[in-house]
């Protein structure tokens, strides 16, 4: 029995001992990073408590692997989730939906399908050349040609295009051949 | 998928297409579900790996929703809840004193620790991340809308950034600059790059600001400050806030006001 799977069980039997154990080891590490991302201490509790809420109705539905550290894991979770709260006043503004008013259960188990749709993407993402990796991570978060041209090395911003568009043709067409997509894609 | 037609997509999602190239493609969309599919991920695909944003779902009722919001409000998860709850608060309590059975002990000892509590509240500084955050006051800044014949895309640049898309601000800051050179937009490409905490570029640009020739010009020392603070870097920040009080330079009252605060 690994580590994962361990806690999986302990918090699926809400068992406080172990809980408060995972607590003291990483709730430190979430804080800090909240702390330093516009939040407050209070935003990290609330936070942690979602991640650990949403990890446990996941694997109660159907239990999945956790490939890498437990503690790795959550921390991912914890960053997406504040990722998420800082972009929601955002998407309030800019559309309108009826986001706000879903309920806070209602609001972890989207949560819960966009973390999916997420870790799908990053799976297939992690399974480029790393020339692809690295050049599709420039271009979606936003970097300038420009500079993709300088980072990269490329001759022309024609050439830069031209790998773009192929490292990502393979990135969508490997996420639309798998079936999750097809349960993900229209949330 | 043409490269031609990922061209569109691109500039479709980061709204760069003129109003006729627009009507068109909206056209196509309506009448082309397969150009719609490659928008649909384009997009889930940006705001996923995007740092500075996320991938919502638009809420619609799923099956999988559902069976998760079940699961979500069973006892077995409000349990759970409770536990995390109960965990989190026993945080706040650093003293162990409950268990004195003498109650007049257990009064006194309460009692030290409500003083305690009360002087660490009182005595606990704000950290410099937290003093950045009240001293930056986004709302001073000028407003960039309406001036020159550039106005068009100061203004573009502005609504970026007050909607803290603060990558695309400074992309639409670094073309503005090429035929504007005020104050005003040095103070927003600068911001921008600090609150991404790209530090040493921000640092130029408010060291170009101090260095033009710009009425501003020393706005920039004010920012610099805030700069280092942002990077706890305590010395530095002090080092130009007596600056800015020993030239009076600008803001030289919040200079002397913050400085204070510094732990």
């Amino acid at each position: 029995m690994n580590d994962a799977s361990h806690i999986l069980r302990a918090l699926v039997n809400s068992d406080s001992r172990q809980i408060a154990h995972l607590y003291e080891v990483n709730f430190y590490q979430v804080e800090k990073f909240i702390l330093q991302n516009k939040g407050q201490k209070q935003d990290a509790k609330d936070i942690f408590q979602k991640a650990l809420l949403q990890i446990t109705a996941r694997y109660i539905k159907e239990p999945f692997e956790i490939t890498a550290s437990f503690d790795a894991y959550l921390f991912v979770v914890c960053k997406n989730l504040w990722r998420r709260e800082l972009n929601k006043s955002k998407r309030w503004v800019t559309e309108q939906e009826g986001y706000e008013h879903a309920d806070e259960n209602q609001d972890i188990a989207l949560s819960i399908l966009e973390q999916k749709r997420w870790e799908l993407f990053h799976e297939y993402l992690e399974k480029l050349s790393e020339n692809c990796k690295e050049i599709l991570k420039l271009f979606f978060n936003k970097v300038s040609y420009k500079r993709i041209i300088v980072l990269m090395n490329y001759n022309s911003e024609s050439v830069a295009r031209q790998r773009i568009f192929k490292c990502k043709g393979k990135l969508i067409d490997m996420v639309q051949k798998d079936n999750r997509y097809h349960q993900l894609k229209n949330l | 998928m043409s490269l031609e037609d990922d061209i569109l997509i691109e500039k479709y999602l980061n709204k760069s297409l003129s109003k006729e190239e627009l009507t068109a493609f909206e056209n196509r969309l309506l009448h082309d579900p397969s150009l719609q599919e490659q928008v649909n991920i384009n997009k889930q695909l940006i705001d996923a790996i995007n740092e500075d944003s996320w991938s919502f779902s638009s809420g619609h009722e799923t099956e999988a929703l559902k069976e998760y919001e079940d699961i979500l409000n069973a006892p077995q998860l409000q349990n759970l809840k409770k536990t995390i709850d109960h965990i989190q608060d026993g945080d706040k309590e650093t003293s162990k004193v409950i268990r004195l059975s003498n109650w007049k002990r257990y009064a006194i000892a309460a009692s030290i620790v409500a003083i305690g509590l009360f002087s660490y509240f009182m005595l606990q500084a704000p950290s410099n991340e937290e003093l950045y955050t009240d001293y930056l006051q986004l709302e001073t800044l000028p407003s960039l809308v309406s001036r020159s014949d550039d106005s068009q895309l100061l203004a573009q640049g502005q609504k970026a950034f007050e909607k803290g898309s603060y990558n695309d601000a400074i992309t639409i800051f670094n073309e503005a600059f090429l035929t504007t050179k005020e104050s005003g937009v040095y103070l927003y490409l600068g911001i921008s790059k600090l609150q991404l905490s790209q530090f040493d570029s921000a640092e130029k640009t408010f060291d170009d600001l101090i260095a033009s020739d710009l009425i501003d010009a020393e706005k920039g020392y004010w920012y610099k400050a805030l700069l280092y603070l942002k990077q706890d870097n305590t010395e530095r920040s002090k080092e130009v806030l007596n600056k800015i009080i020993s030239g009076d330079l600008y803001n030289v009252e919040k200079a002397k006001q913050l400085l204070k605060k510094i732990k």
